[in-house]
């Protein structure tokens, strides 16, 4: 078998690529089904958006909505930041419920340890982002090194995370007086590029990161081969217990990260800041995994399911439509977009 | 051919299920071309190919999971539609099929009378008492002395097997279609299922037999069906064939070699007098393996023969770390190394390629080049010390791969699940096969795989060993080890109870070695041809 290797290269034109005889036996009708099972919900999400455009001609996309409404760092920031985040583990078969409860207790961290104890910003910004780092390193060694199932220990720590948010804040909000602190304030101000928040760059910047990771990187291919199967890939020599834990403490990292960024935003820390964006996350994870690559979790698709999510949320809320339609809605376009690209899938 | 206890049930009734001209495409490959097929109540049929020659295409569209894209299925002479496998198991036609399909955790017997209805009692709740009595009786049909009410997944895959044959035989069926159903049995299930194929025949159940051993079906079918890209290229009565022609119109050519003829020709001798690379000393598997010791040598292909249980499997996978050792130790290349996981066995240069590789070989929604650069990702970089992987090196590296190992795929980015058997087998070996390892341990390489396959797996099994790799080979087909092996160890309850090295190399002396004592010299079908 290495008789002939210097041939790699050049040889391509004999390569068994081209030893298949039989021809394509694709039709027409294949190709427009694969390209509705990937792209299908890109299309749907480009009518939405002529609809609400159409609807509201006056605001919806305009420069001022986009910095203002669209990328409002308090609530795009934390779905794109926490699916992105979400992304990492669910590739893996794993699930994480305890992120949400992680804003609130990072938040909870920083602000009590500057307002309370009179820590300086960077021992509380530390420490908030330690504690993450702690509550992820804990649940990725028991889900991986010991074999408990993610869904119980994170739904423990959906639950205890919470109680140690309101033991450390006598479950009362806390405000950073005006003036203190105003390098913390500064993280959530605005920057003169574009006018956008400084959050929402650094949100871009970790989704990007995110995606040379997933995409590009050993430890990306290793995470989708543990997805697949994750005995093969142990088998295969991959340090699967290591990479899955890995998972959780970016999860757990990210949540801190935001929890620092939302008490930025509003000076201080508010009971069940990050409750909000746990099912958010996960559908913008889900409706992700219905387009480029249906069925597997990415972080195109995830950008696509979070900017999906938020166009409905701010077009239906500029039309004064209810919050309950809101969520009505967000519902049926979870389901309508999984259906229809595993529709599309089973079909080929 | 020695007759066997199965008395070929008269084939004279009128033919009851018919196929007629099957066509079915996937992307790339027309897996069935034309395929027409009768069945007459009682009869044994056999249906022999190479993988990819269209048998699994034929019983798939048979057991309603796949829709041919034209063709017709007749019973008693109107036609039928099967939309799905509950479709086919109500009128009768029942499928054992090789890659089983068992829930783990449910009992055997709920695993048994899975989705054909649970006894009731009160109309609601399941009778277990009468459920657990209905699978004793027709386990008991089988042997194999399984319990009812054991987790399915505490059973070795032996028993799982004789679980889901009787599965076919509580549906009644008109049809039982047998998916290479001997695969991991022991030869005293493997002379029972005969004896069951028997009794099933007799009583006027057609059963369609479909194996790649040769010499079981020329000894228990009454008629053999030859397929070959797609197309049934011969279909006589079984009094036709020997094993020559069989294998003649199989492979499609003049190809037809006895173990020891392979061995003869190839030259294999003895184990070379090289370095030894890899000595294991008392490993201990609590409740599993026993004080086993062996070691082999540069360029040598050591055997394992056992029976099923016997302990190989689990031997070979606390050696690499895949299961939790209990004690001894291990030498590469003279040196004590620490083997805690796999990855700690294929940094110090010994891999594995497991035996299902189904769910332990391959990430099946990876496409081939991915599968090929897994395990050795960090070959592939970028730049030396960026851990991310160059795409063009990627595609070289498998592209050089799949040609090397001749694997059959319309191209590098196809799915691996979209692979036959054998190729997928081709795959597997491609991740390992330019990664530096100088110990390959194969498990039952060649389960499931087609006779030119085999061969090929053979072969490169023998030039990785020309190459001064020294290769592990498992195996319960005695013969393809005394076709290949330098020196075969042999392995009884855990524990290796003997060895046989270069000419002392024969079916008879393995047997001997397995059963503990000299073996009923009708049992195994030791006469080559």
């Amino acid at each position: 078998m290495s008789d002939d290797t210097a041939n790699v290269s050049g040889g391509e034109a004999a390569t068994p690529t081209e030893t298949t005889t039989t021809p394509a036996v694709g039709s027409r009708r294949i190709d427009l089904r694969d390209f509705l099972a990937r792209y299908g919900l890109l299309v749907v999400f480009a009518a939405v958006v002529l609809v609400f455009k159409f609807l509201d001609r006056e605001v919806f996309l305009t420069q001022n909505h986009v910095q203002n409404v669209l990328f409002l760092p308090s609530s795009f920031v934390p779905l794109l930041v926490l699916a992105t985040a979400l992304t990492f583990v669910l590739s893996m078969g794993d699930f994480d419920l305890s992120f949400g409860s992680m804003v609130g207790l990072s938040g909870a961290t920083a602000v009590a340890l500057m307002v309370n104890f009179g820590q300086p910003v960077w021992v509380a910004i530390l420490a908030a982002l330690g504690v993450g780092a702690a509550v992820g390193l804990f649940n990725g060694f028991l889900i991986s090194y010991v074999g408990a199932s993610s869904f119980v220990i994170t739904l423990a720590g959906l639950v205890g995370l919470k109680g140690i948010e309101q033991l450390w804040t006598s479950n009362r909000s806390i405000t950073i007086p005006v003036g203190d602190q105003p390098f913390f304030v500064d993280l959530a101000r605005n920057v003169e590029f574009w006018d956008l928040r400084r959050p929402v760059y650094i949100a871009f910047a970790i989704v990007a990161v995110a995606w040379i990771v997933m995409d590009r990187t050993e430890v990306g291919r290793y995470m989708y081969a543990i997805g697949g199967n994750s005995e093969a890939a142990r088998l295969a020599g991959i340090p699967v217990a290591r990479v899955r834990l890995l998972g959780f403490v970016i999860v757990a990292l990210l949540a801190s990260l935001i929890g620092i960024l939302l008490t930025a935003g509003i000076s201080g820390i508010r009971l069940n800041l990050g409750d909000a964006f746990l099912l958010d996350a996960y559908a913008a994870v889900f409706l992700g995994a219905a387009v480029f690559r249906p069925g597997q979790f990415s972080i195109p698709g995830t950008i696509v399911g979070a900017l999906f999510l938020r166009v409905i949320e701010v077009g239906l809320l500029a039309l004064q439509i209810s919050n309950a339609w809101i969520n009505i809605t967000k519902g049926v376009i979870l389901i309508f977009g999984v259906l229809v690209s595993q529709i599309m899938l089973r079909r080929k | 051919m020695s007759a066997t206890a199965t008395a070929p049930a008269t084939a004279t009734g009128d033919v009851f299920l018919e196929v007629q001209g099957l066509v079915k495409d996937y992307p790339g490959v027309r897996a069935a071309d034309g395929v027409s097929l009768a069945i007459r109540p009682g009869e044994v049929v056999g249906l022999v190919g190479k993988n990819g020659a269209g048998k699994s295409t034929v019983i798939k569209i048979l057991a309603g999971a796949t829709a041919p894209d034209e063709g017709r299925i007749l019973l008693d002479g109107s036609e039928i539609h099967l939309h799905n496998p509950h479709d086919a198991t109500m009128l009768g036609l029942s499928f054992v099929h090789q890659e089983l399909s068992i829930v783990p955790d449910l009992s055997v017997a709920e695993n048994v009378e899975l989705g054909l209805g649970y006894p009731r009692r009160a109309g609601v709740l399941v009778d277990f008492g009468k459920l657990r009595r209905q699978s004793r009786e027709v386990l008991a049909r089988l042997g194999g002395g399984v319990e009812p009410d054991v987790a399915i997944r505490t059973l070795p895959v032996a028993q799982q097997r004789l679980v889901m044959i009787a599965r076919a035989l509580v549906t009644q069926a008109r049809l039982v279609v047998l998916d290479e159903p001997t695969g991991s049995l022991t030869d005293e299930e493997t002379s029972h299922l005969f004896a069951v194929i028997g009794d099933l025949s007799a009583s006027g159940v057609a059963v369609v037999y479909v194996s790649h051993r040769l010499e079981e079906i020329l000894n228990i079918t009454d008629r053999v069906v030859v397929m070959r890209d797609g197309t049934v290229v011969d279909d006589r009565p079984t009094e036709m064939f020997d094993t020559r022609t069989l294998i003649e119109e199989i492979t499609g050519e003049d190809a037809s070699e006895t173990a020891l003829q392979r061995r003869r020709t190839h030259g294999i001798g003895g184990p070379p007098d090289t370095p030894i690379v890899l000595e294991v000393t008392d490993v201990e598997v609590a409740g599993q393996i026993h004080h086993a010791s062996f070691s082999i040598r540069t360029g040598e292909i050591l055997g394992v023969a056992g029976l099923v249980g016997a302990g190989r499997t689990e031997l070979m996978r606390a050696v690499f770390g895949a299961d939790h050792r209990t004690g001894g130790v291990i030498r590469l290349h003279g040196e004590q190394v620490t083997i805690r996981k796999p990855s700690d066995a294929i940094a110090a240069g010994m891999v594995l390629l497991p035996e299902d590789r189904r769910n332990q070989g391959l990430i099946r929604d990876f496409n081939v080049r991915r599968n090929i650069t897994l395990g050795t990702l960090a070959r592939f970089r970028l730049a030396r010390h960026l851990p991310m992987p160059s795409a063009p090196k990627e595609r070289d590296a498998s592209l050089a791969a799949v040609r090397d190992l001749d694997i059959k795929t319309p191209s590098d980015l196809t799915p691996a699940a979209w692979l036959s058997g054998g190729n997928q087998q081709k795959l597997v070996l491609a991740r390992w096969l330019r990664s530096g390892a100088s110990v390959l341990i194969f498990d039952e390489p060649t389960h499931g795989i087609d006779v030119g396959a085999k061969e090929e797996v053979y072969g490169l099994m023998e030039q990785l060993a020309a190459e001064g790799k020294a290769v592990v080979f498992i195996s319960s087909e005695f013969g393809e080890l005394v076709g290949v092996c330098h020196r075969v160890i042999a392995m009884r309850e855990g524990e290796i109870v003997g060895e046989a090295v270069g000419d002392e190399i024969t079916e008879a002396r393995l047997l001997e070695h397995c059963y503990g004592h000299s073996p009923d010299a009708t049992l195994a079908g030791t006469d080559e041809l």
